[in-house]
């Protein structure tokens, strides 16, 4: 599991502006995080932007009062030379839709075609002319890491990620905790179900909790809950990120857990082996050496030795 | 100055989200860098996005084929409820303009005018604010562009010309004719203040024929008058004439310089701002004083848990949050070393 937040977008296509050709002039995004890209590098290149719709459709360029170079463009038809650019290549699926789309209405301009981060394997990189940097699959980006139907497999924090964290004051495990569990301010409304919410709110609020959750029609697979009798306990027991990572290790095919605390988001990435963002600083946490990871690799290897070795059986008692 | 990334601009819609009203379905950028903001919070809220010009003409909507938006709908006019977004006020002209011109179109859709960042003035032209600044401010996204830039220090190698100077002996013709034929990287709209690069003098003549052919415009231009090609060039004196020059201008509110290294060594010699443009970070003497008394203070529980880590006794410590602490100690330790040195060569220059 990798991850490029937007500051990784930004930065790299500062530092691989000199890579688009010199008589490029007019940057095509791809919709709809295509258009964002492109315009982080219209921004960069100084150069005009438009979406492929604008483009296609050829309605006039609205330059912004910004643009320096007398740029004699006014329809994006009468550039030269068009830079088509998305943000991420997986597939190659919405890449291949928009040069067809392109071919369909007879484009006489060349066209380049750019992605940011691309997968690096010969089915996307033949589908592009320039790459910015590599980005090997599976991977997440914070433009849509909230809203890709992988969520159903990912563990998602509920206070910090879904709604805001309590203050001290309503954090007294008594009713002021009850009345902010019923109205807190949800932060983002995730658009495919969540497969797993593992939060260290404790079980008796859980009806609190599930009512939350259904009045903002959050769709999930399970509520994991901690099961202490109350919050004095938890802190005493320092058990939340322990929990936390507990639950994770224990789900195999979860491959990414969403936590809202940065030194939380560490620590369970330590104990679990697997990879945690923490959502609030945009901060990736891979799996470094911990025993934690070097058992699950161990297990691994375990079960793929026990594979070969129960097929080499089979094949010598087949052939005697 | 009050200066925002792109990446502060992401976590500031991200913490704002909630403000905007459910019933929101369309986000409309203006052109420019309304089309930025527009298009982070419209993947933030998951609704479509559309530009101004589309969403009077009632252009067709796309959107790509990963994701599940939350409406499906061709046309913008189906929206109900549309969300006008800019990524800041200075004067609310902009706002305005775009507001004359959808009623202009006879558009009855309930609007909501949002903006990410406002000073003090001209708040009432947007309904919504997500971050109010003290001007006068800068972002990532328009520094080039902002009438700003007239008082800054701008470094050119990095920023403008792509050709970065070398410490290997080379042959100055071929140095010069690939001056002349670089590409520029950004052109900015307004006239800099003060160039600053580290070309020597010697090339003078060049650099200031590339600056006029590509249309930049400028206050200033100071080279170092040793060192480069065929010179001494160390980091260390580069540091030095570029603080020097920073300091000759105590009105400038920010030096812009491309590498991370250098722009914190400029910020330690002057005490001012200076922004490292690759990294998007800034530099302020507020910043580096808190970083230095954090060290200090975490440096016995640092040696502790290291000496407990060693003991394998707490297997909760991460080890290499402990190394990246080493490294930057080390690298503190390496300015230490530098700063003594310079001035030696400082003297040895006058």
């Amino acid at each position: 599991m990798d991850y490029r937040s937007l500051d990784d977008l930004s930065r790299t296509i500062l530092k691989n502006r000199h890579r688009v050709p010199q008589d490029v002039d007019l940057i095509v995004g791809i919709p709809r995080s295509g258009v964002f890209a492109a315009n982080i590098m219209g921004l960069a290149l100084n150069l005009p932007v438009t979406d492929l719709d604008g483009f296609v459709q050829n309605t006039a360029l609205l330059l912004p009062y910004r643009i320096a170079i007398p740029s004699a463009l006014t329809y994006p038809r009468e550039a030269k030379h068009v830079l088509l650019v998305d943000d991420t290549i997986h597939s190659g699926k919405s890449m291949d839709h928009a040069r067809e789309l392109l071919k369909k209405v007879q484009v006489d301009q060349k066209i380049t075609t750019c992605a940011v981060f691309a997968n690096p394997k010969p089915k996307s990189l033949t589908r592009i002319n320039i790459l910015f940097d590599a980005l090997p699959s599976p991977a997440v980006l914070e433009w849509n890491v909230l809203h890709r139907d992988k969520l159903e497999q990912f563990c998602v924090d509920i206070d910090g990620v879904l709604c805001r964290n309590p203050t001290r004051q309503e954090d007294d495990d008594g009713p002021e905790y009850r009345l902010f569990l019923e109205n807190a301010t949800p932060l983002t409304f995730p658009t495919y179900k969540v497969g797993y919410l593992v939060t260290s709110r404790l079980e008796k609020y859980r009806k609190d909790t599930e009512a939350w959750l259904q009045r903002y029609n959050v769709a999930y697979n399970e509520l994991i809950m901690l099961d202490l009798p109350d919050k004095a306990t938890r802190v005493r027991m320092n058990a939340s990120s322990r929990f936390k990572a507990c639950v994770y290790k224990g789900l195999p095919h979860s491959d990414l857990f969403i936590e809202s605390e940065r030194k939380e988001a560490h620590i369970i990435s330590r104990l679990s082996g697997k990879a945690v963002l923490c959502y609030s600083s945009q901060t990736f946490f891979a799996p470094t050496w911990s025993p934690a990871l070097v058992e699950l690799k161990t297990r691994k290897m375990a079960g793929w030795l026990a594979k070969r070795g129960r097929r080499a059986i089979a094949r010598f008692i087949n052939t005697k | 100055m009050e200066y925002r990334s792109l990446s502060d601009m992401g976590k500031t819609i991200t913490l704002n989200t909630h403000k905007i009203p459910p019933s929101v379905d369309l986000v409309v950028g203006i052109p420019g860098s309304g089309m930025l903001a527009g298009s982070l919070i419209a993947l933030s809220l998951n609704t479509l996005a559309a530009d101004l010009q589309g969403f009077i003409e009632n252009r067709t909507l796309r959107h790509g084929f990963t994701r599940n938006t939350k409406t499906f709908y061709s046309s913008p006019r189906e929206a109900r409820h549309v969300l006008l977004v800019n990524d800041a006020i200075v004067s609310g002209h902009t706002m305005q303009k775009a507001r004359e011109k959808i009623s202009a179109a006879g558009i009855e859709q309930i609007i909501t005018a949002c903006v990410v960042y406002a000073g003090h003035e001209h708040t009432e032209n947007a309904d919504l604010i997500f971050e109010q600044l003290r001007p006068p401010f800068a972002f990532e996204w328009s520094l080039m562009y902002s009438p700003l830039l007239q008082d800054c220090c701008v470094d050119i190698d990095g920023l403008f010309l792509d050709i970065p100077l070398t410490n290997d002996v080379e042959d100055r013709q071929a140095r010069m004719r690939s001056i002349r034929d670089a590409r520029p990287l950004t052109v900015p709209s307004q006239p800099a203040g003060v160039l600053v690069t580290d070309y020597p003098e010697t090339f003078r003549h060049e650099i200031e024929t590339w600056l006029d052919k590509h249309n930049i415009r400028y206050r200033k231009l100071h080279m170092p008058e040793h060192g480069g090609v065929n010179g001494i060039r160390r980091s260390g004196h580069l540091a030095t004439f570029k603080s020097r020059v920073y300091q000759d201008y105590p009105e400038a509110p920010l030096f812009i310089e491309s590498s991370s290294d250098l722009a914190r060594t400029i910020a330690l010699q002057t005490g001012r701002k200076v922004l490292s443009y690759m990294d998007q970070e800034i530099f302020t003497p507020e910043y580096l004083r808190a970083m230095a008394t954090k060290q200090i203070r975490s440096l016995p529980s640092r040696i502790l848990r290291k000496m407990s880590q060693l003991a394998f006794r707490d297997p909760l410590a991460p080890p290499h949050q402990l190394a990246g602490a080493e490294q930057i100690n080390s690298k503190k330790q390496s300015h230490g070393a530098s700063l003594p040195d310079l001035k030696v060569n400082d003297n040895h220059n006058k």
